[in-house]
């Protein structure tokens, strides 16, 4: 294509509305208009409900309770195991678990 | 209807004035919208939202401006605001682009139903064209060669001096011919 006609085109292009009518919306529009002002507003509760849910939403609570419940649990194990430490090292500092040098339990004779 | 006779009518709470209003401006706010958002439905929707927000706010009118540059530019905002909430909808979503069985949605041709029929194909280019432009120039090339409004009335409606639109109109032209040359010659 020449420049010259594509220049042409170009300006036609740019032109292509002149003259052109104007739409008209669709009948009864006040009608329409009324129906949406009067239509009813859902309530706060509502709202939140038709947002959560979602399935975007629903599914990132979803995984959200899943990774706290992880967290949760992991975390009671290392307590779990800081405990029993604790309760080793009195064990040890009471010298609970060894056997007594001192009475021997089984002879009781002196 | 001139200015301070509808401010009268609004002051003293004539119930007939809003649908006066909507009578006289539904075709510029449809067509403003439609060439905005290039759907007939969302330009439905639109108008239906400008003149709930026009009764609502009709009360706060004292006339500072123009009517029709009031409903102008909520016209603009609201088919803006649509526009950009569509666009939201289209790229977010991770979920729906993996799960997504369709295709990612073509552009389709728009045919304002006002055009002659000469110049429905070159009119449809334009409009595809006119949507790769900046939401500003697009808005003040819409409005001045579709709604046929001056410069300073364009300036009124986007709240910028005459001298920022005239730089708009310039780029937008510009920026169409471009991309109306590199259309035309892919197609050759």
């Amino acid at each position: 294509m020449n420049k010259t006609k594509l220049a042409t085109l170009v300006e036609e292009t740019l032109d292509s509305m002149n003259g052109a009518q104007r739409a008209e919306p669709a009948p009864y529009l006040l009608t329409r208009i009324n129906a949406k002002m009067n239509r009813e507003i859902p309530s706060a509760w509502e709202r939140i409900s038709l947002y959560l849910s979602r399935p975007g939403i629903a599914i990132v609570a979803v995984a959200f309770l899943i990774i706290l419940n992880l967290v949760i649990y992991s975390f009671n194990n290392t307590t779990t195991d800081i405990n029993l430490q604790n309760l080793q090292g009195a064990a040890d500092e009471y010298s609970m678990n060894n056997s007594s040098s001192l009475f021997d339990l089984e002879n009781i004779q002196p | 209807m001139n200015q301070p006779e509808l401010i009268d009518r609004i002051k003293n709470g004539d119930p007939s004035v809003f649908n006066d209003i909507v009578e006289q401006t539904k075709k510029l706010v449809y067509n403003t919208a439609l060439s905005i958002v290039q759907s007939e439905e969302d330009a439905e929707d639109i108008t239906q939202d400008v003149f709930i927000e026009v009764y609502e706010n009709l009360d706060g009118f004292r006339g500072a401006s123009q009517l029709s540059t009031w409903i102008y530019r909520i016209t603009v905002n609201k088919a803006l605001d649509l526009e950009k909430k569509k666009k939201r909808q289209k790229n977010g979503g991770l979920l729906k682009q993996i799960f997504s069985i369709k295709p990612a949605d073509e552009p389709v041709n728009f045919n304002h139903p006002g055009v002659l029929l000469d110049n429905k194909e070159k009119a449809a280019t334009l409009f595809k064209a006119l949507k790769k432009l900046p939401k500003n120039q697009r808005v003040a090339f819409t409005l001045h060669k579709i709604e046929g409004l001056s410069y300073q009335e364009i300036s009124e409606i986007m709240e910028t001096s005459l001298y920022a639109v005239e730089s708009l109109m310039v780029r937008a032209k510009t920026g169409l011919k471009k991309l109306l040359e590199n259309y035309y010659q892919s197609q050759v």
